[in-house]
This record gives structure tokens, C-alpha cells and sequence, in this order.
């Protein structure tokens, strides 16, 4: 079983490929008190909107079961594009993961 | 002696308790977590001084094992934004050909689990049902069609982040035609093509941005009439076709135009039938009334559209017409 920060750490990883010219895995969550981006930071003003995310959907298969073979159940195109925050599709990635999240999280 | 022991044993034990517990307590009080700057450090302190444990970790068939979505039609697919079918369902008020009329187009359609097939082609792709009713009396020919379909839509390629992959959508079902007197089934091949740079302008507040999407695909049906059967048999055709979206930010917020040009061709007609050139074009303005990306609940919209020609895979025409509509999705 995974654990969630890895699992979010994949995730930030993931989005930073598709955002469209933000630097996502180096603002996230800095400066602490006011973060660049954050779990609230809307997916489509970072180039990620509900197209990209339909495209994204072999890719993040593909990556998330890389990285966690024994846990990645498969999430579909519907499901990423319901998601339009980072939070949200932190959230997915866990649940598709079978992991909860830590409460208070994702920040 | 045995009073004895037994002290003996009640005190070891006692300490060992008080040991075990003083490892399980935290040490310091939850204020130290404030000396974390990092969220991820500072909400571990907490979890770890308050000795709290996260819940047991959800199945990943917690997820529900279908999502309904209320849309304008269950046509193409229901997922993305580049399908008809994700348009809200619409309850229109229009004025053709100087008479007024009302239509109801609306769907349910149901999107189950996605498909678990590691290294799989199937990988990810999404089973759907779904039901649909279109009831116009503006046309000539007043339309109230009503469908039933299943289909799978995936995906085929791993684009990076300026790739193209194609997005196919497979649909079978049966449709009555009330008022025309006709049935029968269809079967549809739908791919949308979707090009990242051509799609991934970011949607900032006070600036516009815009998505070309294009399309084709082979449609066939299955056409029963009654009384008549002149035109009965077994219809296929391709079409190509392609969407624009523009959202206008540095307008309006939330104030999007949309458009769409498609053109079909059949390659196969029953009997003697001509085989058919349809061409379609819609044009239309729409306006959230709330955001758009607030998934959870009901999303109403109002249109305004312009729309010339038919459509034969949704069912669409032959129309000429200019319709105010008020939308409704669901999510």
C-alpha cells in the first residue's frame, strides 16, 4: 500500500508534465504563506482544462501504475475531467489507490 | 509469602503499563507543531501529538460503480467537453418561421467504472447507458424521437503534453420516431481527435480561450417505416466535422461561443434511395448562470443559437431556426 504523500507527490509530478508553461512541482505549496499553488488552484489556469484532462487519461494510467503497481486501479477520462482543482485530482489519485486521505489534507 | 508475590507482580506490572504508556504519549504539547512550516510536517505533528488515526483506507470499488449525468442527448459520448452529448439538456423557446414553439431535449445517461485492464488496450475506457428524448414541433416535420443506446468510449494513444491521441466513442441502440412512424437500430464509430496545443489555452479570468476540436466517424442505421416502406432498409454513411469552443473572459465571465461545422455523405442506401450529402452548422452563445465547474449539483444555462441543415447521427434537421434554450446539466 502506498502512502499518501507519495501518492501526492506523483500527482503534483504528473500535472507539472500537462500545465502549460507553470512550474507546478516548484510552487506547490510555496511560499508557505502564500502558495503559488495549492490543493484550491483551479486545473484549467494552469493549461490543465477538461480537454487535457480527457487526454490525460492513458498517460496518468500509465504513470500512476508505474509507480504503484499493486494498488493503481484504473480512472477513467469521465472521472479526470470532473475533477477541475488540484485537490480534487489528489483526492482521485488516492482514491484510485485505495488510500484515504489524511484528514485536513489535501493542503 | 503468596500476599507477597502477588504485590510483586501487581507493582511489575503496574510499571510496565506506566512505561507503555509513557511511549504511546506523545511528548509536548500540539503548540511545537507551529515550529513546522511545511503543511505535510506541521499536519503529521498534530496527527502524532492528538494521537489521531486516520480511517481505514476506502476499497477502490467505493467509487460509485455508475455516475448519472443529465445532458441534451446521450449521441456521441457522454464525457469531455468536445462531444455533443456534454451539452446541458435543453428546454428551448424559439420563433421559426414566424411561428413560436417550445422543444425538450434531455438525456440520462449512466457512466460505469472504468475498465482495470493493466497493459491492457481497454485500459481506463468507460461503459455507458443511456436514454434520450428530442421533442421538437418547430420543424416542419415536428420531431419527437426517443433512444436507447449502450456504447464504451477510450482512448487510443499516450499523448505528452503537445501530443494528439483519438478519443473513440462506440454506440449501439434503437430509436422510435413517434410522430414520423419510424424504428430501428444504430450503430455509431465516433473519434474525436484531440491536439493538446490546440486545446490547452489556460482559462484565466479576464482573458479569453479557446479549444478546436475535430471529428469523424462511420454512422449506420436500420430504418423501419409504417406505413410506408420505400425507405426502409440500411443506411451507412461517414462524416467528418469538427467544434470550436471560445470562452470569453475579457468579456463576460462564464460567456462562452461555441460552433460547429459537420458534413456527412452515405456510402450505402436501401433500394433505389439517392444516397444523401447532409451538411450542418450551429453557431451559438451560452451563458452559465453559475460556475460551470461546480460538479456537484445542477448547472442552468441560457443559449442562444443559430442552426442551419441536418444532422443525421444525433438526429438533428432538417432545421433552420434560431432558438433561445435554457440548459440544465447535471453532474
Amino acid at each position: 500500500m502506498p502512502n499518501y504523500t507519495d501518492v501526492k507527490a506523483a500527482t503534483i509530478s504528473l500535472l507539472n508534465i500537462y500545465s502549460h508553461d507553470h512550474d507546478i512541482l516548484n510552487g506547490y505549496g510555496k511560499p508557505v504563506d502564500a502558495p503559488k499553488y495549492s490543493a484550491v488552484t483551479k486545473l484549467a489556469t494552469v493549461g490543465i482544462n477538461a480537454y487535457v484532462r480527457r487526454a490525460m487519461m492513458k498517460p496518468t494510467n500509465e504513470a500512476m501504475r508505474g509507480k504503484f503497481p499493486d494498488s493503481w486501479r484504473a480512472v477513467g477520462a469521465s472521472e479526470l475531467v470532473d475533477q477541475d482543482t488540484i485537490g480534487g485530482f489528489i483526492k482521485l489519485m488516492s482514491s484510485c489507490n485505495s488510500l484515504a486521505v489524511p484528514f485536513g489534507e489535501p493542503t | 509469602m503468596t500476599t507477597f508475590l502477588n504485590t510483586l507482580a501487581l507493582l511489575a506490572a503496574m510499571t510496565l503499563s506506566t512505561a507503555a504508556l509513557a511511549q504511546a504519549a506523545p511528548s509536548g504539547s500540539v503548540d511545537d507543531c507551529l515550529k513546522f512550516e511545511k503543511p505535510d510536517a506541521r499536519l503529521a505533528c498534530y496527527d502524532n501529538k492528538t494521537g489521531f488515526q486516520p480511517k481505514e483506507a476506502p476499497k477502490a470499488d467505493e467509487r460509485p460503480a455508475v455516475s448519472w449525468k443529465v445532458r441534451d442527448s446521450g449521441t456521441v459520448s457522454p464525457i469531455g467537453f468536445a462531444d455533443v452529448g456534454t451539452k446541458p439538456g435543453l428546454f428551448q423557446i424559439g420563433r421559426t418561421d414566424g411561428v413560436d414553439f417550445t422543444s425538450a431535449k434531455v438525456a440520462l445517461v449512466g457512466v460505469g467504472r472504468a475498465i482495470n485492464q493493466p497493459q491492457g488496450f481497454f485500459d481506463g475506457w468507460e461503459p455507458f447507458v443511456g436514454v434520450s428524448w428530442d421533442r421538437d414541433t418547430s420543424a416542419k416535420t415536428p420531431k419527437d424521437l426517443r433512444q436507447v443506446l449502450v456504447g464504451i468510449s477510450g482512448q487510443i494513444g499516450t499523448p505528452g503534453p503537445t501530443g494528439v491521441s483519438a478519443f473513440p466513442t462506440l454506440r449501439i441502440g434503437y430509436k422510435d420516431e413517434v410522430k414520423a412512424h419510424t424504428s430501428g437500430g444504430f450503430v455509431n464509430a465516433h473519434f474525436d481527435i484531440i491536439y493538446l496545443p490546440w486545446v490547452n489555452s489556460p482559462e484565466v479570468s479576464g482573458k479569453n480561450s479557446s479549444a478546436f476540436v475535430p471529428y469523424l466517424g462511420l454512422y449506420s442505421e436500420s430504418a423501419h417505416a409504417s406505413p410506408s416502406t420505400s425507405q426502409d432498409g440500411t443506411y451507412l454513411g461517414a462524416y467528418l466535422g469538427a467544434k470550436l469552443e471560445v470562452k470569453l473572459g475579457a468579456i463576460v465571465e462564464r460567456l462562452s461561443l461555441t460552433g460547429q461545422g459537420q458534413y456527412y455523405r452515405d456510402s450505402t442506401t436501401p433500394g433505389s434511395e439517392e444516397k444523401r450529402t447532409l451538411r450542418f452548422g450551429t453557431v451559438g452563445l451560452k451563458y452559465d448562470l453559475v460556475d460551470p465547474n461546480a460538479k456537484q449539483g445542477w448547472v442552468p444555462s441560457l443559449s442562444l443559437s443559430w442552426q442551419r441543415g441536418t444532422e443525421p447521427v444525433t438526429g438533428e434537421g432538417p432545421s433552420r431556426k434560431t432558438v433561445l434554450g435554457f440548459g440544465v446539466k447535471f453532474d
